[in-house]
C-alpha cells in the first residue's frame, strides 16, 4: 500500500493546480489568462498572436507527453509547459480591446481557463490516450492495423518474453538490446549518463537478467535493494512508471533470487493499487504521486495476473473477467500476438481453474510465433494441472 | 420389381406455398404500381415524377429529362440483383428502387412527357417477359410427360457396379494428402484453398465436408478393420468446421438478410452448413464408430467476443429439425430467404443418419412435410427439381450451379435413403440415353486402357482449369450403368493425364481441393458408398484388427473378407523410419498362430490371451500382404 505522504503530495499538487491559474488570471490580467490557457494545452496561450509558435508548442507538449508516458521523461512536460508559459509571458498582449477580442469565443476561454486545473487535466489527457488506444483494438479496420506484427523487436516485450522464459530455463535476453533501450531511457528521462544502464527502474529488464542468471550479485543487491526502496516493493519499468506486468516479473525475479519482501508487497498492491475493479486492473501506477489509472489491455490483464496467480500473489477472481477474452483470443487465432500471449496466459491461469470448456477451446489454437506467448506457454507446460497455490 | 414412380400426368404449375409467396409478391408488385399511378394521376411535377419511378424503377429520371440517371438506377438494381443472390441483401431491390422514386421527386420537373407510356410499356414488357418465360417453361416441360412416363414404366437400367477395389498407388497418395491435410493441428489451414466465404467454391465448409465424406467411404471399404490412422483424420475435419474463419460468414449473411446479430451458425437457416456437416458428422460415426460428438459442447463454436455456443450431435440435429418445422415452405434456406433443394436433402440425410445411428426419430417427424414440399413445391413436370427458391418472393432462377438451375436427383445419396422410389424414378430420368453413350465409349478401352484425354474446364471458383471434373463425371456415369470396365480405365486415364507428383501441401491432381475430394468420394464409394453407409450406420469390424504408427507408416488397407484372415497394404508415411515399427493386432483367436505373408515378408505371431499380438516390421517399401491363422 502507498505510504500517506502521497495524500500530502497530492493535495498540494491540487491546491497548486488550482491556484496558480487563479494568481495568474486574477494577479496578471490578460496576459495572465494568455498564461494560463498554457497549463490547460501548453501553446494555446500564443495561439492569437503567434500562431506557429503555439502550434509548435503544442505539438512539442504532445511528444513530451509521449515521451513521459513511454520513457518516464515528466520533465519534458513540465518544461514545455513551462516554456509555453514563459513564451505568453513575453509575447502575450497586455490587454485586449474589448472590441476587437474575438466576442464570446474569447471570453468563454477565459471563462474555462478559470476552471482549468493542468495536472489532474494531464491525467485525463493520458487517461484519453489509453482508452483510445484500447478503443483501436475494437474498430474492425484499425484493429486489422495494429494487427501487423512488427519485425523489429521490441526491447520491453523481448525482456518480458525473457524473464518468462528464465521461469522454465529458457533462452537468455539480448543484453544488448536490453541496455541500449535502457541506456536511452536513463539518459533522456533522468539525464543518466555512464555507469551501468540497469542501476535503476527498468523492471522487466533487470527481471529477465536475474531470471536468466545474467545478473552479477552486486546487480542483484542494487535490484532488490531498488525494490525495497520503492513504494509497491517493486522497481518502476521506466523513471515514475510502474507497470504490473513488470512489476509481476520483478517481484518474481526477486522471490526467485531469494528476497521474499518484494513478493508480499506487490501482492499487497495487487489487491490495493492494482485491484481488480469491475473485471479490470490499473495499466499504470505513477509513482511520484502514488496514482493509478487505465485498465490493462486484455492480453496484459491476462499475462500478469496468470503469473501473479502461479505465485499465489492473487485469487482466482481475475478468471471470470478475463475469460471471455481469452475465449475470444482463441477463436480470433494466433494471427495477432496480443491474441497469441492471451492463449498462452490462459493456459497458464487452467493450471489453477477448472474450466474444462475453456481448456478445451483453448488448447486448439498453435502458439508458435510471439517470443513472449512461446515462453508463456512452455511455463504453463512446466506447472503441474491444478497445482494448489494458496492465493495470499 | 416394384414399378417405377411416374410423374404426375396434370402436374400444377406451383405448388401451395410457392403460389401463396409468389401471389403475395404479384399483390405487392400490383400495390406499387397503383400507388404509382394514383401519385402520376394526382400529383405535381415531382410527385408524378416520383410516381412513374414506381411504375417502372427509374423511369421518373426519364420523365424529368435524365435519361442518365435511369441508367444509373438500372445499374443500381443490378448491383442489387447480385447482392439479393450474393448475400441475401432482400432490401436492396426494393430500396433502389423507392430511392430512384424519392430521386426523381427531387428533380421534379416534367420535360418528357412520352415517358410516361414508354414506362408503363416497360412495366409491362417485364412482368409479360417473366410471365411468358415461366409459362413456356412450364408448357415445354409438361409436354415431355407422357414420353417420360413410358420410358419410365419400360426402362429397365443395368445394375450399377460395386467392385471391392485394391487401393493403388494413386489412392495412397490421395489418402496421404487427406490424413496430411487433416491431421495438421486445428488451427492450421494449409493446403485449403481460401477465398470467399459466402458461396463460391473457396468455400472451407464444403471443402472440410467434402475431405469428411471422401474419407467415410475408405474407411469403410478400405480400412475398416484399422480406424487408428483414418478416424482421427475424420475427428479433426470436424473439429476445424468450429474454427472461427470457417463460419464467421454467417454472421454478416444472418445481419444482412435476416437483419438478426447472433453470430450462431446452427440456431437459424444456414442448412448449407448446419446440413452438410451434419451429414459430415453422421458418416464420421457411420465409419468409425466414433462418438466423441456425442459428448456435450463437443462441437462448440466461439464467437470473436469470447461467446460460446455450445453443440453436440444431438443438439446440432435438434437444430436442423427445428429448422425444418418451422419453415413455412417446408424447406428452410441457406443464405437467408434462399431455399435450396440439395441442401435441404443433405439436411434430411442428416436427420435420417442421426436417427439410424442412435434409434431416435428426428427424421421421421418431417419426413412427410419434407416429400410433400420436394414433389409440391419443387418438382417440375419432367420430373427436375428446382435448385433454389426464394422463401420471400417464391421465385426461382438458374443460378448457374447447375445445368439449367435443376436436377432429377439431389443431394450426395441421390435421395437413396430418403425416397427410394424418388430415387429410382431420378436414376431413370437422369441416366436416360447414358448406356448407349458410354457404352460407345467403352469400346475405345484397349487392354484395359482408355487412350484419351478430356478437355480442361473451368473450377467453380474460376482458380483454374482442370479435367479431373470431366473425368469423375465419366467415372460415375460408368459405374452407375455398371460399365465397370470403363469406369477403371476412366480412373488410370485421369490419374495419367492429371497427377502432378506433389504432395502435401501442395496438391496430387492438377485440381483444387473441394472437386479432388470429390474425385476421391467417386472413387473411393465402392462397394459401398455414403447413401448406403447413412442407411446402415455403424457395424464393429469382423476379423483381426491392425494399429500402426502414423505418419511412419501409411496404412492403405486393411479389411477382412471372411472374419479370419485379414488383408494389408502399407507403405512409409510422410515420416518414414529405416527402424521396424509396431503392427498391434487385436481381435485374433487367443492363443492362435498366425503367420503374416506378402512381398517377401513372413513372419509368425502367437495371439495373446487377449487377442492381440505385435509384430515389428520394417516399412521400407509399399507391402501388400495378409495375416492369416496358420493351422
Amino acid at each position: 500500500m502507498a505510504a500517506r505522504s502521497f495524500t500530502r503530495r497530492r493535495a498540494v499538487v491540487l491546491v497548486a493546480s488550482l491556484v496558480v491559474p487563479l494568481v495568474l488570471v486574477l494577479g496578471m490580467g490578460h496576459r495572465g489568462q494568455h498564461m494560463a490557457r498554457n497549463l490547460l494545452v501548453p501553446g494555446a496561450g500564443l495561439w492569437e498572436e503567434h500562431l506557429w509558435v503555439g502550434i509548435a508548442l503544442t505539438l512539442a507538449a504532445v511528444g513530451a507527453t509521449v515521451a513521459w508516458v513511454t520513457w518516464g521523461a515528466d520533465w519534458m512536460v513540465a518544461a514545455v509547459v513551462a516554456l509555453a508559459l514563459a513564451a505568453s509571458a513575453l509575447w502575450a498582449p497586455g490587454a485586449h480591446d474589448a472590441a476587437t477580442a474575438v466576442g464570446g469565443v474569447a471570453l468563454g476561454a477565459v471563462r474555462r481557463v478559470r476552471a482549468a486545473h493542468e495536472f489532474p487535466l494531464v491525467v485525463l489527457v493520458v487517461a484519453a490516450l489509453s482508452w483510445l488506444k484500447s478503443l483501436t483494438a475494437r474498430v474492425p479496420l484499425l484493429r486489422r492495423l495494429r494487427r501487423r506484427r512488427t519485425r523489429r523487436p521490441n526491447p520491453v516485450d523481448h525482456a518480458r518474453a525473457a524473464a518468462v522464459a528464465g521461469l522454465v530455463h529458457g533462452p537468455g535476453p539480448d543484453v544488448a538490446l536490453l541496455a541500449r533501450r535502457a541506456r536511452r531511457v536513463g539518459a533522456v528521462a533522468r539525464f543518466r549518463f555512464g555507469g551501468d544502464p540497469f542501476r535503476r527502474d527498468h523492471a522487466a529488464a533487470r527481471a529477465a537478467l536475474l531470471l536468466t542468471g545474467q545478473l552479477d550479485a552486486e546487480s542483484t543487491q542494487r535490484f532488490a535493494a531498488d525494490a525495497a526502496a520503492a513504494p509497491l516493493g517493486v522497481p518502476c519499468s521506466e523513471p515514475g512508471w510502474v507497470r504490473p506486468l513488470d512489476g509481476t516479473l520483478a517481484a518474481i525475479a526477486l522471490v526467485r533470487a531469494g528476497h521474499t519482501e518484494p513478493a508480499t508487497r506487490w501482492a499487497a498492491a495487487l489487491g490495493h493499487e492494482f485491484a481488480l475493479h469491475k473485471g479490470k486492473r490499473a495499466a499504470w501506477w505513477w509513482a511520484p504521486l502514488g496514482v493509478g489509472a487505465g485498465s490493462m489491455p486484455a492480453w496484459e490483464h491476462m499475462v500478469a495476473t496468470a503469473l501473479a496467480r502461479a505465485e499465489g500473489w492473487v485469487g482466482d477472481a481475475d478468471w471470470p473477467a478475463v475469460r471471455a477474452q481469452a475465449l475470444g483470443a482463441s477463436a480470433r487465432g494466433v494471427a495477432h500476438p496480443h491474441d497469441e500471449r492471451t492463449i498462452a496466459a490462459a493456459r497458464l491461469w487452467l493450471r489453477f481453474v477448472s474450466d474444462d470448456e475453456a481448456a478445451r477451446l483453448l488448447a486448439r489454437p498453435t502458439v508458435a510465433h510471439d517470443p513472449l506467448a512461446v515462453a508463456l506457454d512452455c511455463y504453463a507446460r512446466a506447472v503441474p494441472v491444478h497445482m494448489e497455490v494458496p492465493a495470499l | 420389381m416394384t414399378a417405377t414412380l411416374l410423374l404426375p400426368t396434370a402436374p400444377r404449375r406451383m405448388g401451395p406455398v410457392t403460389r401463396f409467396l409468389v401471389l403475395r409478391t404479384v399483390i405487392v408488385f400490383l400495390l406499387v404500381e397503383a400507388v404509382g399511378s394514383v401519385m402520376l394521376a394526382i400529383g405535381g411535377p415531382a410527385v408524378r415524377a416520383g410516381g412513374l419511378s414506381l411504375v417502372f424503377p427509374g423511369a421518373g429520371f426519364l420523365l424529368a429529362g435524365h435519361p442518365e440517371l435511369l441508367a444509373v438506377t438500372w445499374v443500381l438494381l443490378s448491383l442489387a440483383l447480385v447482392l439479393w443472390w450474393g448475400i441475401s441483401a432482400h432490401f436492396g431491390i426494393p430500396l433502389v428502387w423507392g430511392l430512384s422514386a424519392v430521386g426523381a421527386a427531387l428533380f421534379g420537373q416534367a420535360h418528357w412527357g412520352w415517358a410516361v407510356p414508354v414506362a408503363y410499356a416497360l412495366a409491362a414488357a417485364a412482368a409479360g417477359a417473366l410471365a411468358y418465360t415461366f409459362e413456356a417453361r412450364f408448357r415445354r416441360k409438361r409436354a415431355k410427360v407422357p414420353v417420360l412416363n413410358e420410358y419410365l414404366s419400360t426402362a429397365a437400367l443395368p445394375e450399377p457396379s460395386r467392385p471391392l477395389r485394391e487401393p493403388d498407388d494413386m489412392d495412397a497418395e490421395l489418402l496421404r494428402w487427406a490424413y496430411e491435410l487433416s491431421l495438421q493441428p486445428l488451427d492450421r489451414f494449409d493446403g485449403f484453398e481460401w477465398g470467399e466465404q459466402f458461396h463460391g467454391g473457396t468455400v472451407i465448409r464444403y471443402q472440410l465436408n467434402y475431405l469428411g465424406w471422401a474419407l467415410a467411404p475408405y474407411a469403410v471399404n478400405y480400412l475398416p478393420n484399422a480406424l487408428g490412422q483414418i478416424e482421427p483424420a475424420m475427428r479433426n475435419l470436424m473439429h476445424k468446421q468450429t474454427d472461427l474463419r470457417v463460419w464467421r460468414y454467417w454472421r454478416t449473411l444472418n445481419l444482412v438478410g435476416n437483419f438478426a446479430a447472433d453470430p450462431d451458425p446452427i440456431v437459424r437457416d444456414n442448412i448449407m452448413f448446419s446440413g452438410f456437416t451434419g451429414d459430415q458428422l453422421n458418416l464420421y460415426e457411420a465409419a468409425t464408430g466414433s462418438t466423441v460428438f456425442d459428448e456435450p459442447g463437443s462441437l462448440t463454436f466461439v464467437w470473436e467476443d469470447g461467446r460460446t455456443f455450445a453443440y453436440d450431435h444431438r443438439t446440432w440435429m435438434d437444430a436442423v429439425q427445428r429448422n425444418f418445422e418451422r419453415s413455412r415452405l417446408g424447406f428452410f434456406p441457406c443464405e437467408p430467404g434462399w431455399s435450396f433443394a440439395a441442401c435441404n436433402t443433405i439436411g434430411g440425410q442428416a436427420l435420417f443418419g442421426y436417427d439410424r445411428l442412435h434409434g431416435t426419430d428426428l427424421w421421421d417427424q418431417v419426413a412427410e412435410r419434407w416429400r410433400e414440399t420436394l414433389e409440391q413445391e419443387y418438382l417440375m413436370p419432367d420430373g427436375n427439381y428446382a435448385n433454389i427458391r426464394s422463401s420471400h418472393t417464391g421465385l426461382s432462377w438458374d443460378t448457374g450451379e447447375t445445368p439449367g438451375g435443376e436436377y432429377f436427383t439431389t443431394g450426395t445419396h441421390s435421395f437413396r435413403d430418403l425416397a427410394p422410389d424418388i430415387a429410382e424414378r431420378g436414376r431413370k430420368l437422369g441416366l436416360r440415353g447414358a448406356p448407349e453413350k458410354l457404352g460407345k465409349l467403352a469400346g475405345l478401352v484397349r487392354d484395359g486402357e482408355l487412350a484419351m484425354e478430356l478437355p480442361l474446364e473451368w473450377e467453380r471458383n474460376r482458380a483454374r482449369k482442370s479435367a479431373v471434373p470431366g473425368w469423375m463425371k465419366l467415372i460415375g456415369g460408368a459405374r452407375a450403368v455398371g460399365q465397370e470396365e470403363l469406369a477403371a480405365a476412366a480412373q488410370r486415364a485421369c490419374d495419367r493425364q492429371c497427377a502432378t507428383g506433389q504432395r502435401w501441401p501442395e496438391r496430387p491432381l492438377e485440381v483444387g481441393v473441394a472437386n479432388m475430394a470429390l474425385y476421391m468420394l467417386v472413387r473411393w464409394s465402392t462397394p459401398m458408398d455414403n447413401a448406403m453407409l447413412n442407411i446402415r450406420g455403424w457395424v464393429p469390424p469382423v476379423g483381426p484388427t491392425v494399429d500402426v504408427a502414423w505418419p511412419q507408416v501409411l496404412l492403405t488397407l486393411a479389411r477382412s473378407t471372411d472374419g479370419r484372415s485379414l488383408d494389408l497394404a502399407m507403405r512409409p508415411g510422410p515420416d518414414p523410419t529405416a527402424a521396424p515399427v509396431a503392427l498391434r493386432f487385436a481381435a485374433l483367436q487367443p492363443g492362435a498362430r498366425y503367420r503374416l505373408v506378402g512381398d517377401g515378408v513372413a513372419v509368425d505371431a502367437t495371439a495373446d490371451a487377449d487377442g492381440g499380438a505385435s509384430i515389428e516390421l520394417a516399412v521400407d517399401r509399399s507391402l501388400r500382404m495378409a495375416l492369416e491363422p496358420v493351422g
